[in-house]
């Protein structure tokens, strides 16, 4: 074959091969995301339980560093808690942390991962570790999906997951999820995930480096992420959303604020597509000082979230039911206070789970050094739910 | 294996660029090509060696410029060889043509997608017509002008995208990248300084 002959050859195979993957790509770009909707779990809540909250300090009272973001997950061996754990918020060498609860009782606490098993995982290097949010996959399967931060600041975060196929016993290594074209930079966790049909999730996140804004990302049965959804109508609007379907198609997420805006108070932003498209979060008659609001499905009609009620400092948590498209909010009561009006012993970053049928737990951290647990019984909120309605 | 490609793939750019920045300097001072890259390699070999908190500052340079796109990184190796050999590529059709298409994708991409306009572009890469048929579209174009450079690194992306090579299920990173896009931005910005500089230089009076 001649230099000439095999040129055009060449040629003319990438000119095929070309034609080809443009057909291709076309024909499978097509229809890749088939349209989901909310798996809607209604709890059925009987009223039982003590009318007394317990409890507990999770953390070592010598605990030397700065502990943040807590959540939690039920499992048949007990109420499993994750924080984060630093020499300062956003050091180097971060550590995720976990501690099991038998019912009186909280373990010694246990390092899930940190930053450099994270690093030899991934491939990079990464700087810090924060908000590990616990989701369950399957009976025994659970998923924890975390931020990371590979340069400096919070900014420069990108959510990662790992997986444990034995209720949180061992942990598989972390892997990336891909959310942003630009360095895969900056979107955190904070808020429980949400279940969608065809065996896929939502997991609701926030968008932070110059405009911060909320974000429903679609993840894959492998999760992966297949679609990204900005809530809200973009620009700079809140962070931190916490999704509870309403049904298949409705959901009311709970945003948190921004700190510069001059609407101190909780917003809402609603969606009538299954998350397709978002409403402008506008805001509640609830103030909120700049901390996330964590919410739950409570009953048929009602949504239970924990806040801080108060529109400069995270000075309590409480808890209030919310009609489910959020026009109605009551105050039930308070779970959590800081102590002598003292900023450094603020209550932050509350998040709530129903453990069991009317049994709920709340975890929250005094920065910079406590993570705290208090169990609530049914029969405590429906009681201060009546003795508030009554004061009203 | 493929933990082998990935560790590669991610270090590619920060090598590329380190290497760049070196034969660029070399290529300003007016160095042999012999020199240029010696300083490339020197560039990487200092990055290696400095430190940037707790880890080397080519460790903080991967973590923070991701892997190249496949157009990117055909770009980051004209650019090497652009500064070794000191041949410009600006006269050349294919590259205006590719350089250009990146430098309008990144304007359509970025501030759509990192939250500067409020509507999301990044997401055309999930699924739909819209990206597949643009794609098409520069293909087509690709193949009666046979600039086959380009595609084969739009073939090398597609095909990577279609087999779920990558770590993204979003067709956009498999065609462009952040550097990619300041690159072509930088190559537009000499060509078009070229351009003018040429055109005053023709208008110029030739001296008796």
């Amino acid at each position: 074959m001649t230099k000439y002959a095999a040129n055009t050859f060449a040629m003319w195979a990438i000119l095929c091969i070309s034609g080809v993957l443009g057909a291709l790509l076309v024909y499978r770009m097509a229809d890749r995301v088939a349209p989901w909707t909310f798996v809607v779990d209604v709890p059925q809540t009987p009223v039982r339980g003590d009318l007394k909250l317990q409890s507990e300090v999770i953390t070592p009272a010598n605990e030397p560093d700065f502990v943040h973001g807590a959540s939690i997950i039920e499992t048949p061996a007990g109420l499993l808690a994750f924080w984060y754990r630093a020499v300062y918020e956003g050091a180097n060498n971060a550590e995720l942390m976990s501690s099991r609860f038998d019912g009186q009782h909280w373990s010694p606490t246990t390092v899930v991962t940190n930053s450099k098993t994270v690093a030899r995982d991934v491939g990079l290097t990464v700087k810090s570790l924060a908000n590990p949010v616990p989701f369950r996959r399957s009976p025994n399967e659970i998923w924890l999906f975390f931020a990371a931060s590979r340069l400096s600041g919070w900014a420069t975060c990108e959510i990662m997951m790992m997986r444990s196929l034995d209720n949180g016993r061992t942990w598989g290594p972390a892997q990336r999820l891909y959310m942003s074209p630009f360095l895969n930079m900056s979107h955190l966790t904070k808020a429980l995930p949400v279940r969608l049909s065809g065996d896929r999730i939502a997991l609701p996140a926030y968008h932070e480096m110059v405009t911060k804004f909320p974000v429903m990302f679609i993840l894959n049965k492998d999760g992966r992420i297949i679609d990204r959804l900005r809530m809200g109508h973009g620009g700079k609007v809140g962070l931190q959303p916490s999704i509870i379907p309403t049904g298949p198609k409705t959901a009311i997420a709970f945003v948190r604020r921004l700190k510069h805006v001059r609407t101190h108070r909780i917003l809402i932003s609603h969606t009538n597509d299954a998350g397709r498209t978002w409403t402008v979060p506008k805001p509640t008659s609830f103030p909120n000082p700049g901390g996330p609001i964590s919410a739950i499905r409570y009953d048929g009609t009602r949504i239970l979230f924990a806040f801080n009620d108060d529109p400069e400092e995270e000075r309590n948590i409480k808890l209030a039911f919310s009609n489910l498209d959020g026009t109605n909010l009551r105050r039930i009561g308070t779970i959590a206070q800081m102590k002598n009006d003292d900023l450094d012993d603020a209550v932050a970053y509350p998040f709530l789970l129903e453990s069991e049928a009317g049994q709920f737990d709340v975890v929250f951290s005094r920065p910079r050094k406590v993570i705290g647990h208090v169990r609530i019984s049914s029969a405590w909120l429906e009681h201060n739910s009546e003795m508030s309605a009554a004061q009203k | 294996m493929m933990s082998v490609i990935d560790y590669c793939l991610d270090r590619s750019s920060s090598v590329l660029l380190l290497f760049v920045a070196g034969a660029a300097l070399g290529l300003i001072v007016r160095c042999r090509p012999a020199t240029r890259i010696i300083l490339g390699l020197a560039a990487i070999a200092v990055a290696a060696c400095v430190h940037i908190s707790i880890r080397s500052g080519f460790e903080w340079i991967v973590s923070a410029i991701e892997r190249p796109s496949a157009p990117g990184l055909l770009l980051l190796i004209i650019f090497a060889f652009t500064t070794v050999t000191g041949r410009s590529f600006d006269r050349s059709a294919e590259y205006r043509f590719g350089t250009g298409a990146l430098v309008v994708a990144g304007l359509i991409l970025y501030p759509g997608a990192t939250g500067i306009l409020n509507y999301d572009t990044y997401v055309l890469g999930y699924s739909g017509y819209l990206l597949p048929l643009a794609l098409a579209a520069l293909l087509a174009y690709a193949i009666y002008r046979r600039y086959l450079f380009i595609l084969a690194a739009l073939d090398i992306g597609i095909a990577g995208f279609l087999l779920s090579a990558g770590r993204s299920l979003n067709l956009w990173d498999y065609v462009i990248d952040p550097v990619a896009w300041f690159l072509a931005i930088g190559a537009w910005i000499a060509i078009l300084v070229l351009f003018l500089f040429r055109k005053a230089t023709a208008r110029s009076p030739v001296p008796a």
